[in-house]
Order: structure tokens, then C-alpha cells, then sequence
């Protein structure tokens, strides 16, 4: 009796899940052998159930203007979205309030964590396997942009000229959006396939009370003199370390870790691999020695980043209060801020002493996306990257306009936009900084900024720089041991050769 | 039992009660540690992450996870009948199947019995990882990525599990148990769900935990074979939660971790019973 | 033991229950099995392989296994630190759990709350290694509780410890994680074994006056080995393919110190540069590492009676076989 129960209950669960887990029974087409670019694998297609999708002659792009269609659109069609947060699915969420005849759905898929690698490798399964779950938008960020937009992956982006129907690059340069983050969204054969909103010029934040603590009083109000102190813009990092030198006298710690200037020292102009090798250039070359003089000489908390020893020095209840941060605007805005605690206000903004850019979310649509998720993604991605309108999403996204809903607070601030254009229009004055605009330090630093040093294995080689140079910091390797060590890796686990 | 209360076995008692609890609140603490935290709020972890007591909070961090929930990361309950699908399935065939290999090795002679199941042990040895490559560029080759079959059908053949329910039917079974019920004119698979089935309760307990307990907290393949979000199971959900670095709204997701276990504490203490009693391999003969 | 009494008709019985596990097992394991070692003999890497699903063998066929042993030195690294982690994992793993086993089976000394203990014991199995790796990652940080303990209570060590900078703290951890996730699993398949055993040979020892202790090291020791086998044997694979604690525990922690052979594996196949074939080629590796293992303890907790037993009953076959052909000759 009782048997018969539990093989009822298993049947009826078999049956659930069978139901549930709808199979999509379309496997990624075989590509041709050898061809160049493979043909876009068939996505099931979904003709709209009702409401026309709105005809525009030549795309969405006539006489040089975009041209938004007008009347329902898109019933029934469903955009996958692959991103490792809901930042810019949110935002989307907002284009649909503003526009109530669009009438897309989306699917998000945000579950993958971004600090392990895990995203790339769910974002990677997902577009090989093609087919109807496969991603038809999807975000990637500075640690691994180009391998989607140049390398590995990058015949599956479509240009966005294609996506729109017409030349992007008038629109680009009427927005004024710098080069490195239009050159990382480029691909081999000079088409935009993706591009950034966000502009990661990045700068040293710093609490001014600490450094009035160090220097003087005038340090409170004056970023000239900081600026001065630290070398900002100077191209090298011996003020930097003098300063640091001075804060440890009072007590204070210059960084909270030394990941802090490897993110910035590693933004060099050189990729890692030329011509098929690693190559280790000076600029990264000098990490060792400038991480060797924080870390040995106690300028830093050594807590680690993205982690409790990290959050509880940005509200200076570490180990020793730290004296700042070296970043861009969305460390301040998503990270800094939030957990600043008492410090709150009492921050400010100069230049690193090498400026650098780090960071960013590129938006790349897949080739595979059918011709109507193709019609709603044109709109989406216009909005998101390209209008410069009051409406547009770049300003009010910088102005902290999108939502007034104080449950999705990273939107509540005021951002650095990648548009030049749409960033005059907006002074980001940041109570966060004591009223200072922060705009000035970040364009500068993003100005000269080339990201011809991005490459493909970005992550894993920074990571494995990083790692092993702690061995030689804590007296663990000698230099050459530690070289030897991490070039021995990168031809472990990527097989290049130095 | 002789009595015999010498200063020797008193201390022996007193430091074996000692490792004892020791042990437990070892093994307890963790879980104490999580379910107290899920109910204080971020800044209380922050400043002291060890609980000694609940806290008030746990309104907050449920409001938190509806929150989520809204903006479609994070969803307690698709994942928990998602994975309550997925590994009562699993458990189910693993064990059926595993005890009908098992009856067909103990209660039938036939020539190949002893080599089939050498081979079964050497099975056994085989880690799960070295046909994983494999395993995913099938699957991916079939088109059968969201779908929950990939993750449930291999079940039916759990080495080790035969193994020990072969153990226990080799110590329990004798002929006689069916040889009246063939007379009667039952066929041999009726034999096996009437007579047989229900004499295995106490191992088919045992490994029911096992095997569940296994199937809910698979993280790997379910990662790589599912991406529709209405698919995940519990542990994909709970890493939404914990792989979110910007916001580590910590009361929210030690609530998160306390309801994946839930289900499972549930389902363990159910049949933890069998574990008190003692699962018999062999019964006592005579 | 099972009596010869049943007909021949009915053995067909035992090749047709034993068929959904072959067809699953087919299927599911020893089709990818081949797959994969079919794949370490050849070029097949990066994503224009994924998408072509080429495969062409290698020039020279051992070429990944090769330079998997003697050139990638993270594959050593990998191996080593999973034999390590493992060992000092399961030997007090192993010696806790009989220890607990002969307290809970044992005639002589009763401990009370038995119930209770057992429970207990087993619930770490139950939680899923996400949440295990993200409790002890809070426990051991920089600002954690056990920082709080040892530097601002206890006042031992003087300054914060950094758990996750040091290569053998990190090992210890992750191989304590593991020990607490199974110790009770390996007590409880072991109390199980001991139930099983006839209660005469025990009785039999108390009357020739055997104590606790010898009772315990000469009538269930011995007669443990089958579920000792089968213990270590399920260790050892569970060991030698630990992936999701050190994955997410501190990926890999300080220059590689937790990086294990799984995740070597799973690194190779699924980032960088997709080198499925070299993670095809270590994982034949390890699967015949591990059945080498398996096999030496199979050979030394063999039933030793037993296969003499069997191999005078196949003798004394031999000889009757012999004797009937002989009549028959005779005849």
C-alpha cells in the first residue's frame, strides 16, 4: 500500500519535472569548418502573438537620427539578459515604465558570480550551447571585455550598426564617448559590438579629516595641495610613497591593501601577451617594488579586498584608519559609500599618480538574437549607450534621476557617464565628497587613458601577478623565484610561453 | 553488564562524555551560528560575527529577500521545489534500481554474477569527475540543457549503493522468504516490490538520507546544465545570494543559507530514527 | 550463504534486474568515460573545437598526458596538495569515527544519549558546501571570530592572523572542513557494519575473558574489513576529486596552497583557453591513480579466510571433476 504511494509520488514528481523543464530539442548548429564567421545559429523564433513589431525602412537609423517606432511592439517576445548583477536589468525595467508600448519581456539570468570566474564560465555554456535559452544580450566587464569583443568570442557579437541599421560612429562621436571604452568594444574588424556607460576614470579618494590629520588643516579644503602631496598625474609613485611614509608616522595607513595599487599600477598601455608571449613590461614590473615598500613598510592594512577588512576600512573601523582608495566613480557610489559609515562627507577626490581607468560594463548583443528580440534590443541599447537626451538613460542614470525608489539605492547616486556630452550637462557635486564634482579628476584621468593594454586573459594573468607577488612581499620568494613561479603558472594553466 | 565502578572507568566515562560534547557543539555550532544570524542584521554581524543569542531582525532580512525576489535573483521557494523535484527523483531511482540490482545478485545464480559485480566495484572507484568532460559535451551535443533529466536519470546506476544494499541482502535473504510466494504464481518483479522491497526499509532509510542529502547540495552539474532561472535549484539560488559582493546584506543571506538547510533538517530528522535504531547489515541469525 | 536450491529457469532473472543498471551505467557514465579518454589523445581545445566538435588524435597521442606529469608543474602542485589535504583529513577522520563506533557498539561500557550523539555526529553531511565555505570564511577573517578569540580575547598571537595569505592554514582548513563534513557519515557506515555481525562471537570472547579494548582491536576489526573497504575506498574517491570547499572556500587559496585536482581539472575544461583535452588526459589520471589505490586496499583488507576457504572449495571441485572423468573413462 505504502509503496504504491511513494511510486504515485514519483511518477507524479517525474511528470512535474518533465513539464517543468522545458526542452528547447534545438542543439547549436555546426557552424561551416573554416569559415570565418559562423552563421547565426538558429534561436527559436517567436512571432509576436499580437501587436505589430513596427516597421522601420533601413533600421532604426534614418537621415542620421534614431528613430524610436511608435505603437505596441514586441507581445510576447522574450529578451535574455546575462549579467552577474541586476544593475542593468533594473535599468531596462525602466525603459519598459517610460515606454508602455513596448511590451518585451525580459528573463534575466544574474545568479553567476563574477569574483571567481564563474559568470564567464555559465556566460561561455550558455552561448556554445546556443539554441532558445542561449543569452541575447549580455554584459561583460573590463577584466574580460575584450575576449568577447576581439578574441574567443567575438563572432558571436553583433555590431551594433547592424543591430541599428546604420552607421554608430556619428552617434559615438556626437556623444563624445572616449576611446578606451569605444576601443575595447571594437572588434578586429573595426565595428562597435560593444559599449560601456559607465565612465572608469579613476582617481584617489581619500579622507580629508585623516589628511588634516597628517599634514595640516589646509589638507580639509584644499585637493590642490593632496593632489600635490601624492604626485597625482605625475606618471610616478615616489611622492606617493613619501606620503605614505608620513601617514604611517600618525597612524594611519596610506591604502587598505596592496590589490589597491595593483589594480591601478596594472592598467598599463602593453597587453600581457604580445606576439603569442607574456610579457612583463615595466610599468607592471614596477608593482613589485612599490608593493614591496607599502607592504614592508606597513603602509597598508593587508586586509584583502571585497571583504570585511576591506568594507571596514572605507568607515575607518579597520585595523588602523586607512587615508583612501584609489578607483572610480562606481567604487564610491556602489562600495565606498555604503559602508562609510560616520566618515560619510568627509571624503575628496585627486588624481592617482598614474591616472588610470578601471572597470566598466560592456553591453554585446549576440549575433544568434532572432530578428525580433533583434527589433527590441535595438531600442534598449540605444537608450542605454547612445542618447544623449534628457531622457536618455546615460543622464539620468549620472544624475541619479532613474529611480526616486530608495530600495534600488545604487541608482539614487550621481555616476560618471561615458558620454562627454551628456556629462557636461550634469555636476555631480557628491555629498559623499563633501560637495566636491567629481567629474573634473575622472575625465582627466579617463582623457589620456588607452585601453590598448586590455587583453584576453586579463583576469586569470592580474590575479596570478597579483598572488604571487604577495610570496615575494612577505619575504616568502625571492624576486626571481616569484617571476619564475608566475610565469610557470600562466604556461600551466594558459599554455603561453614567456 | 558487570558492574565494576573502579576510578579508572569513571574518568574513562568523564573524558569520553567530555569528547562527546565537545563533538556535538562542534558539529552543532555552525548551524546555531547560521539560524541566530539570520536574524540579526547586517550591522550586527559586522560588528560581532559570532551570535550568542537571536536577534530581532528577521522580518528585515525575509523583506530583503522578497526584494530580491522581485528583482528575479533570488527565489526560496522555485528553488526549493526545484530541487525537492530534482532529488526526490534521484533518490527514488537510486534506490529502486539500486535494490533490484542488488536482489538480482543475491537471489539469482548466474554465471556472470561474480564478475558483474567486481565490476561494480571497480565502478565505484571511478570518480565522477573523469567523465564529467564528457558527460556535459553529451548533454550539451543533445540539446538537453534545461532540463532536469540529465541530472536525475544517471541515478539509476549508484555503485556504491548497490553495494550496501547488497551487503544487507546478502546477511537477510534466504529463498525461503519467496519460494511460497512462486508456488502461489507470482511473478518475479511482483515478488520484488511485495516481499522484497519492504524487507530492505532500514537500509533503504539509511541511503535515502545519503542520496538526498547528496542530490540537494549538487552545485556543480546543476550550474553547468542550467541557466533558465526558473530551473535552479537551492544551492544555485543561495549563491545568488552569497556571490552578490556589492551588497552583502549578511543577515539576508544567512537567512537565505538557514532555508536551504531547513528542508533537508526536516527530512534527516524524519528518518533519523533509523539511525538511532542502528541500521543492521545483518540481521541476528537464530 | 545462499543454498543451491533454485532452478536454472529462473537465473535469466539475474541478467534481466541487472539490465537499468547496465543501460544507465552505459549510457550516462561509461559513455562519457569514453568520450573523454577518447579525448585526451587529441587536439580538442579552445571554443572553435567546442563549436566544431572536431577532434583530431594527436601526432603524438600522449603528448597531453606527458606534459600533464612532467612539465605542468600546478598539475603536480594540484596532486600533492589533494593527496595532503586528504591525508590529514582522513586519518583522524578515520580513527574518530572507530573510536566513536566502538564506543556506540560496545557491550561493556554504555554511554547515554547514544541517540542523541549519532544525530548529532551526522549533521554537518547535511549542508551544502556553499554555505560551509562561506560560514568559515567569515569564521577565519581578517576580523572574524577566531581573529577576535586568539588576538583580542586570548591576546597569543600578536597581530591578526592572516588565514588566507598562509598556504598551510589554508590546507589545515579546508582539510578540517572536510573532516567535520564526514566524520559522522564514516561512524555511521561503520556502527552500521558492526551491527551486522553475529552477537556469538562476541559473547564468546567475554566468556574467554576478553576486555573492551581486545574485543574491540581483535573480533570487530577484523570482522569490519568488507565496510572498511568499503569506507576507505569512497574516501579516497570523495578525497582525490574535492572541488566545491577548496572552490569556494578561497579558490584555490594563497599560490595555489588548496588548489585541488578537481579544480585543475575544471579550470582546464571550462576557462582560460578550454584545454578540454588536458582536462580529459588528468582525469584519466586520477581515475587510475585511484583505482591503483583501491586496488592495494583491496588487497590488504581481503577477506583472507574467505579466499582460502573458496579456493579449497574450488580445488576440492577440481579433484571430484577429476574423479568423475576418471569413472567415466573406467566406464
Amino acid at each position: 500500500m505504502k509503496k504504491w504511494l511513494v511510486l504515485t509520488l514519483a511518477l507524479v514528481a517525474m511528470l512535474a519535472f518533465t513539464a517543468c523543464g522545458g526542452n528547447d530539442g534545438g542543439g547549436a548548429a555546426a557552424p561551416p569548418a573554416g569559415g570565418a564567421a559562423p552563421p547565426p545559429a538558429g534561436g527559436a523564433a517567436q512571432p509576436p502573438a499580437g501587436g505589430a513589431v513596427a516597421e522601420v525602412e533601413g533600421g532604426f537609423i534614418v537621415d542620421g537620427q534614431f528613430v524610436r517606432p511608435t505603437g505596441p511592439r514586441g507581445e510576447g517576445v522574450e529578451i535574455i539578459i546575462y549579467g552577474w548583477n541586476d544593475e542593468l536589468s533594473t535599468a531596462m525595467e525602466r525603459y519598459k515604465e517610460m515606454h508602455p508600448d513596448f511590451l518585451f519581456t525580459f528573463r534575466p539570468v544574474t545568479h553567476f558570480t563574477d569574483w571567481d570566474g564563474s559568470y564567464e564560465i555559465g556566460l561561455n555554456a550558455a552561448l556554445l550551447a546556443g539554441g532558445a535559452d542561449a543569452p541575447h544580450v549580455f554584459f561583460v566587464e573590463q577584466a574580460f571585455v575584450v575576449n568577447y569583443t576581439q578574441y574567443y568570442f567575438a563572432h558571436h557579437a553583433l555590431p551594433y550598426s547592424e543591430l541599428l541599421g546604420g552607421d554608430v560612429h556619428p552617434f559615438i562621436e556626437r556623444a563624445q564617448i572616449p576611446s578606451f571604452i569605444v576601443d575595447a568594444g571594437t572588434n578586429r574588424q573595426g565595428e562597435v559590438v560593444g559599449l560601456g556607460f559607465q565612465h572608469t576614470g579613476s582617481g584617489f579618494i581619500y579622507r580629508r579629516d585623516l589628511a588634516a590629520q597628517i599634514w595640516g588643516d589646509a589638507y580639509l579644503n584644499d585637493t590642490a595641495l593632496m593632489t600635490a602631496r601624492i604626485g597625482g598625474g605625475s606618471g610616478n609613485w615616489n611622492a606617493f610613497l613619501t606620503a605614505a611614509a608620513d601617514a604611517d608616522a600618525a597612524g594611519v595607513s596610506m591604502l587598505s591593501d596592496m590589490e589597491d595599487a595593483w589594480q591601478a599600477i596594472r592598467q598599463s598601455p602593453n597587453p600581457w601577451i604580445q606576439n603569442d608571449r607574456l610579457v612583463i613590461d615595466d610599468q607592471r614590473m614596477s608593482y613589485l617594488d612599490i608593493g614591496k615598500a607599502l607592504y614592508q613598510g606597513g603602509f597598508t592594512n593587508v586586509g584583502g579586498t571585497w571583504n570585511d577588512s576591506w568594507f571596514a576600512d572605507m568607515s575607518g573601523t579597520g585595523a588602523r584608519p586607512v587615508l583612501g582608495f584609489l578607483g572610480p566613480a562606481w567604487l564610491i557610489n556602489y562600495v565606498i559609500a555604503g559602508n562609510s559609515g560616520d566618515t560619510y562627507g568627509n571624503w575628496g577626490l585627486v588624481a592617482a599618480p598614474d591616472p588610470f581607468a578601471w572597470g566598466g560594463t560592456w553591453s554585446i548583443v549576440n549575433r544568434a538574437a532572432s530578428d525580433e528580440v533583434r527589433a527590441g534590443l535595438a531600442e534598449l541599447i540605444y537608450w542605454l549607450k547612445l542618447d544623449t537626451s534628457d531622457t536618455g538613460f546615460l543622464y539620468m542614470f549620472g544624475g541619479g534621476t532613474l529611480y526616486d525608489d530608495s530600495a534600488i539605492d545604487y541608482f539614487l547616486a550621481m555616476d560618471m557617464v561615458s558620454s562627454a556630452v551628456v556629462q557636461d550637462r550634469l555636476s555631480p557635486y557628491l555629498p559623499f565628497l563633501g560637495g566636491q564634482n567629481m567629474a573634473p579628476v575622472f575625465l582627466e584621468a579617463g582623457r589620456t587613458f588607452s585601453s590598448s593594454g586590455w587583453g584576453p586573459f586579463d583576469r586569470e594573468i592580474n590575479g596570478s601577478f597579483g598572488d604571487w607577488a604577495m610570496a615575494y612581499f612577505r619575504d616568502e620568494m625571492t624576486r626571481d623565484e616569484m617571476l619564475a613561479a608566475f610565469r610557470q603558472e600562466i604556461l600551466d594553466t594558459l599554455d603561453i610561453r614567456s | 553488564m558487570v558492574g565494576k565502578k573502579s576510578i579508572g572507568s569513571v574518568i574513562f566515562k568523564v573524558i569520553g562524555y567530555a569528547l562527546l560534547v565537545t563533538l556535538g557543539i562542534m558539529s552543532l555550532y555552525p548551524f546555531i551560528v547560521m539560524f541566530m544570524n539570520a536574524t540579526r542584521s547586517m550591522e550586527e554581524i559586522r560588528q560581532s560575527a559570532l551570535p550568542f543569542w537571536f536577534s530581532d531582525n528577521l522580518g528585515g532580512n525575509w523583506a530583503f529577500l522578497r526584494a530580491s525576489e522581485a528583482r528575479g535573483a533570488f527565489n526560496a521557494f522555485t528553488g526549493f521545489r526545484n530541487s525537492l523535484i530534482v532529488s526526490s527523483s534521484t533518490t527514488f531511482f537510486a534506490l529502486y534500481f539500486s535494490c533490484l540490482t542488488a536482489f538480482a545478485l543475491t537471489a539469482y545464480e548466474w554465471r556472470l554474477r561474480e564478475p558483474f559485480f567486481a565490476f561494480i566495484l571497480a565502478v565505484m572507484m571511478m570518480p565522477g569527475m573523469v567523465g564529467t568532460v564528457g558527460f556535459v559535451e553529451m548533454v550539451w551535443s543533445l540539446g538537453m540543457t534545461n532540463n532536469f533529466i540529465p541530472l536525475v536519470l544517471p541515478a539509476i546506476a549508484a555503485p556504491a549503493v548497490v553495494f550496501f544494499m547488497r551487503q544487507y541482502l546478502r546477511a537477510t535473504f534466504t529463498p525461503d522468504i519467496i519460494n511460497s510466494a512462486r508456488i502461489d504464481g507470482a511473478g518475479e518483479f511482483r515478488i520484488f516490490n511485495q516481499i522484497v522491497l519492504p524487507m530492505m526499509k532500514p537500509a533503504i532509510a539509511t541511503q535515502a538520507i545519503f542520496i538526498f542529502v547528496g542530490s540537494w547540495n549538487a552545485l556543480f552539474m546543476p550550474s553547468i546544465l542550467l541557466n533558465r532561472a526558473e530551473l535552479f535549484t537551492m544551492p544555485m539560488m543561495v549563491q545568488t545570494l552569497t556571490g552578490n559582493l556589492y551588497a552583502q546584506e549578511l543577515g539576508a543571506i544567512y537567512l537565505g543559507l538557514a532555508m536551504t538547510v531547513l528542508p533537508l533538517f526536516i527530512f534527516y530528522f524524519a528518518l533519523s530514527r533509523y539511525i538511532i535504531a542502528g541500521v543492521q547489515l545483518g540481521g541476528v541469525k537464530e | 550463504m545462499n543454498k543451491k536450491a533454485k532452478s536454472v529457469n529462473y537465473a535469466k532473472y539475474g541478467y534481466i534486474f541487472s539490465i537499468p543498471f547496465v543501460v544507465a551505467f552505459s549510457l550516462f557514465t561509461m559513455y562519457p568515460l569514453f568520450r573523454t579518454a577518447f579525448m585526451s589523445f587529441t587536439d580538442f581545445a579552445g571554443v572553435a573545437a567546442r563549436e566544431t566538435g572536431v577532434m583530431n588524435i594527436l601526432e603524438n597521442p600522449l603528448e597531453n598526458y606527458t606534459r600533464l606529469l612532467f612539465e605542468n608543474e600546478l598539475f603536480q602542485t594540484s596532486m600533492r596538495n589533494t593527496i595532503f589535504m586528504w591525508v590529514i583529513n582522513f586519518i583522524p577522520q578515520i580513527l574518530l569515527a572507530l573510536l566513536l563506533t566502538a564506543w556506540f557498539t560496545s557491550r561493556r561500557t554504555k554511554f547515554k544519549g547514544q541517540g542523541l550523539f549519532k544525530v548529532l555526529f551526522y549533521m554537518p553531511n547535511i549542508i551544502t558546501a556553499g554555505s560551509i565555505a562561506f560560514l568559515f570564511s567569515t569564521l577565519f577573517a581578517h576580523f572574524g571570530p577566531v581573529n577576535y578569540l586568539l588576538y583580542d580575547m586570548l591576546g597569543v598571537i600578536p597581530e591578526r592572523f592572516q588565514f588566507n595569505q598562509s598556504a598551510l592554514a589554508s590546507q589545515l582548513i579546508v582539510a578540517f572542513i572536510q573532516f567535520w563534513m564526514w566524520y559522522g557519515y564514516t561512524m555511521l557506515i561503520l556502527i552500521a557494519g558492526v551491527l551486522g555481525m553475529n552477537p556469538e562471537i562476541f559473547e564468546c570472547a567475554e566468556i574467554d575473558g576478553a576486555n573492551g579494548v581486545q574485543q574491540f582491536f581483535y573480533v570487530t576489526l577484523p570482522n569490519l574489513k568488507t565496510i572498511l573497504l568499503f569506507v576507505v575506498v569512497t574516501s579516497i574517491v570523495g578525497g582525490l576529486t574535492m572541488f566545491d570547499v577548496p572552490r569556494l572556500f578561497e579558490d584555490g587559496g594563497p599560490r595555489n596552497a588548496t588548489h585541488t585536482l578537481s579544480m585543475f581539472i575544471f579550470n582546464q575544461a571550462f576557462g582560460g583557453r578550454f584545454f578540454l583535452n588536458r582536462a580529459a588526459a588528468a582525469s584519466m589520471i586520477v581515475f587510475v591513480i585511484v583505482a591503483i589505490l583501491s586496488i592495494l586496499v583491496f588487497y590488504l583488507l581481503r577477506d583472507k579466510d574467505a579466499a582460502a576457504i573458496k579456493r579449497e572449495i574450488r580445488a576440492r571441485k577440481r579433484s571430484e571433476k577429476q574423479l568423475e572423468q576418471v569413472r567415466k573413462g573406467v566406464q
